[in-house]
């Protein structure tokens, strides 16, 4: 109701308003009193005037043959009008011809013709006594212009009804205001349920929002988590993600992927040709049948082949992926994860060596025992062959399990010299042994000879040298060859144990010691039976079989 | 108080005059100048309470003819009260005539003793004229007709012989009247 709130501020009266309007009122009041008194004024010389008039005209011929009870018949007519106070009737001359007094002082004796005088609350009027154009003589006319009497009366009505109008405006604005109170706060009512409603309306639909939110956010979080889960899990298992357009040829693929094949960040296949190029020559023709042969087949590609890098590394690389058909049959789209295999290959090709070295190493040890067996049979007796060969065969192992604990890939020469002589140290006598020298690498080959003779050099040095009394030692010292082309120098020095004759022949020991750890070598090895004890000097020269450690 | 009051009273007032009249002949030759002063004063007084035809004037500014017929009572009482007064812009003029007819253009026309005419014949040779004439009480005819009641000078006025002559009276002046006649003949008496 626009109309009703635009129309009802409008005739709202409050009571500081009705009491404006009141003083307006007695305002109007006022001007309608003085325009009243103004009005009752000209009204009153109008009237007046007249009453002079008529009387002019009246005693006209009486003035003029100078009848003055017949002119003072006429005068005392006025006396009716108690507003009157004094009437004169004069001659041609001015001369008072008839005249009375009746409410106030006499007429003047000569009067003149004057406008009309309003003397407080007195008005006199002058007229001259005209009969056609000749004038007779005049008339003076002096009365109240209102008696206090009436206008106490008049201006009592005036201001009676100003105070009836004041207390009918106070009574409707009273009750206005009333009622404009309750427009007010119906208004503010209505204004605070439409802000409710506005409000509540807000609330639903942000409510809404918020579970439209909340269901997208938790769909997306979900999708994310997803997405995280299968990234997390290609990064887990370092597999790239593509997809190939086998119509476009075009491929979209994972930073991974492109990893796998050796791009660098920001670098990608864009088409599957720029992948085919990467592809080792040599595999590019099995690649494309795997892919072909999983297509025609609708089977589940899985292709290995090489690739070779920007930097010219070779990778080998799982491809595994399924292609979709529209509903023509018609590859459209494969789709599939690619796997660096490169370090996989690598194993397997370091199981493989190791396999043929094992083998090798198998059939080596079985020539060396071989031989062992051989030249243990040239033994005097059963016996002493199977205690010699048995202690051979136990040195042997011990030289495997030292290479077995590096995996065969070398020993250090004096771990080799001491647990070759540990089980021949006697009880307690352990410091009889001294080793010394500085840091070398034998290979597997070099580490087995060395440990079979100096197996043969300590068994020797149990049995006959100076490792067979209390007293006996034995020092083994090597060091770099002082000259020549790079070498080592061994020294195995026995003394303290008895006197040493030169043997009367060259037993297995003799012949592994000298032969076959120089034929090994490709070095010198000499023995040298001194009195005070056996000395071999060993000078092997440097090789991959025998380096000094860094 | 009522006109015939009025006129009781006036009456009592001229009595008083009669009587003091009687009294000497001296007395009575100076009252009758004062009756013929009163009655001058008069003849010039009637003239704005009566209307004339414009056809009684020749022009705007030609005069108004206030005649006196035969011996003259007035002197120059009359010459005096019409010195300088105008009727409508008509001059005011005392013309002395022994004789009067139609055509001597008098406006107003005192009928006194005239040796040459008659008053009655003066009468009729006006009738008809736009002449107010005025008499001392005879003959009957004329228009307005001194009398003296008391000591007042009073008129009577024959509305028809004015009407005869093309004449309105004012009716402040028939107010004034002792009688007012509306066709000729003796007057008749007003208390």
């Amino acid at each position: 109701m626009p109309g009703r709130a635009k129309i009802l501020p409008s005739l709202k009266l409050t009571p500081s308003r009705a009491a404006a309007v009141a003083v307006t009122l007695v305002l109007a009041g006022l001007a309608m009193a003085v325009a009243n008194e103004s009005q009752v004024r000209a009204q009153k010389l109008r009237e007046v005037t007249v009453q002079a008039e008529i009387l002019a005209g009246s005693v006209a011929g009486a003035l003029a043959f100078d009848d003055r009870a017949t002119t003072g018949e006429y005068i005392s007519a006025l006396r009716a009008n108690r507003d009157v106070e004094a009437v004169g009737v004069y001659d041609a001359q001015g001369r008072l011809a008839a005249g009375a007094a009746l409410t106030g002082a006499q007429p003047p004796v000569v009067n003149r013709i004057a406008p009309p005088v309003f003397d407080g609350a007195h008005l006199t009027v002058t007229v001259p006594v005209f009969q056609g154009t000749s004038r007779l003589g005049s008339v003076y006319l002096r009365t109240i212009v209102e008696p206090w009497s009436r206008r106490a009366a008049r201006y009592a009505a005036v201001g009676l009804l100003i105070l009836m109008a004041s207390l009918v405006i106070a009574i409707f604005g009273a009750s206005n205001a009333s009622l404009a109170e309750a427009h007010r706060k119906l208004q503010i009512e209505m204004l605070e349920r439409e802000k409710a409603e506005a409000a509540l309306r807000l609330s639903q639909k942000a409510e809404a929002e918020a579970q439209v939110a909340i269901a997208t956010e938790r769909g997306r979080a979900a999708l994310r988590q997803s997405e995280q889960q299968l990234e997390l899990a290609l990064r887990a298992g370092r597999l790239g993600a593509w997809a190939l357009d086998l119509k476009s040829g075009g491929i979209i693929a994972s930073e991974l992927f492109h990893a796998n094949f050796g791009l660098g960040e920001g670098e990608s296949f864009d088409r599957y040709a720029g992948l085919v190029a990467r592809v080792h020559a040599d595999d590019r023709a099995r690649q494309q049948r795997d892919m072909d042969a999983a297509i025609a087949g609708r089977a589940d590609l899985e292709s290995e082949y090489r690739t070779v890098t920007p930097d010219g590394e070779t990778r080998w690389i799982l491809m595994r992926g399924r292609a979709a058909y529209d509903d023509d049959g018609t590859a459209v789209r494969m789709t599939g994860v690619s796997l660096d295999i490169t370090a996989r290959k690598k194993a397997d090709e370091h199981q493989r060596l190791l396999l043929d070295e094992l083998n090798h190493r198998v059939k080596n040890t079985l020539a060396t025992v071989q031989s062992i067996a051989l030249q243990s049979a040239r033994e005097a007796d059963a016996a002493a062959f199977e205690r010699a060969f048995l202690s051979r065969i136990a040195a042997l192992a011990r030289a495997h399990d030292l290479l077995t604990e590096v995996a065969w890939e070398g020993a250090d020469l004096k771990e080799v010299i001491a647990r070759t002589l540990a089980p021949h140290a006697p009880e307690g006598q352990a410091d009889h042994i001294h080793l010394s020298g500085p840091g070398v690498r034998l290979g597997p080959n070099a580490a087995v000879s060395l440990t079979m003779a100096f197996h043969e050099l300590a068994t020797n040095a149990c049995k006959y040298g100076s490792l067979s009394t209390a007293g006996g030692r034995v020092d083994v010292t090597w060091s770099a060859a002082p000259h020549g082309p790079g070498a080592v120098e061994i020294h195995w020095t026995e003394s303290g144990g008895p006197i040493v004759s030169p043997p009367t022949r060259r037993g297995f020991g003799s012949r592994l010691v000298e032969r076959g750890l120089a034929r090994e070598f490709d070095g010198q090895v000499e023995l040298v039976f001194a009195p005070k004890g056996l000395c071999c000097h060993m000078r092997l020269p440097l090789s991959q079989k025998m380096q000094i450690a860094a | 108080m009522s006109l015939a009051v009025r006129h009781a009273n006036a009456l009592a007032g001229l009595a008083a005059i009669l009587a003091a009249l009687a009294l000497s002949g001296v007395a009575l030759a100076q009252d009758r100048s004062v009756e013929y002063g009163v009655k001058a004063a008069y003849l010039q007084k009637f003239a704005p309470f009566v209307a004339w035809p414009s056809s009684a004037f020749t022009s705007p500014t030609s005069p108004f003819l206030l005649c006196v017929l035969g011996r003259d009572p007035f002197g120059t009482t009359l010459d005096q009260a019409v010195s300088g007064q105008s009727i409508g812009g008509h001059p005011m003029v005392v013309r002395r005539l022994d004789h009067v007819d139609g055509a001597s253009g008098c406006h107003i026309l005192y009928l006194g003793t005239s040796r040459s005419q008659s008053a009655a014949a003066a009468l009729q040779a006006v009738r008809g004229a736009p002449t107010l004439t005025v008499t001392d009480g005879a003959p009957a005819g004329a228009v307005i007709q001194f009398a003296v009641k008391g000591s007042r000078v009073r008129f009577d006025i024959d509305i028809g012989a004015a009407a005869a002559n093309r004449l309105t009276i004012s009716s402040k002046l028939l107010a004034l009247a002792m009688s007012v006649r509306s066709d000729p003949g003796p007057p008749s008496g007003q208390s």
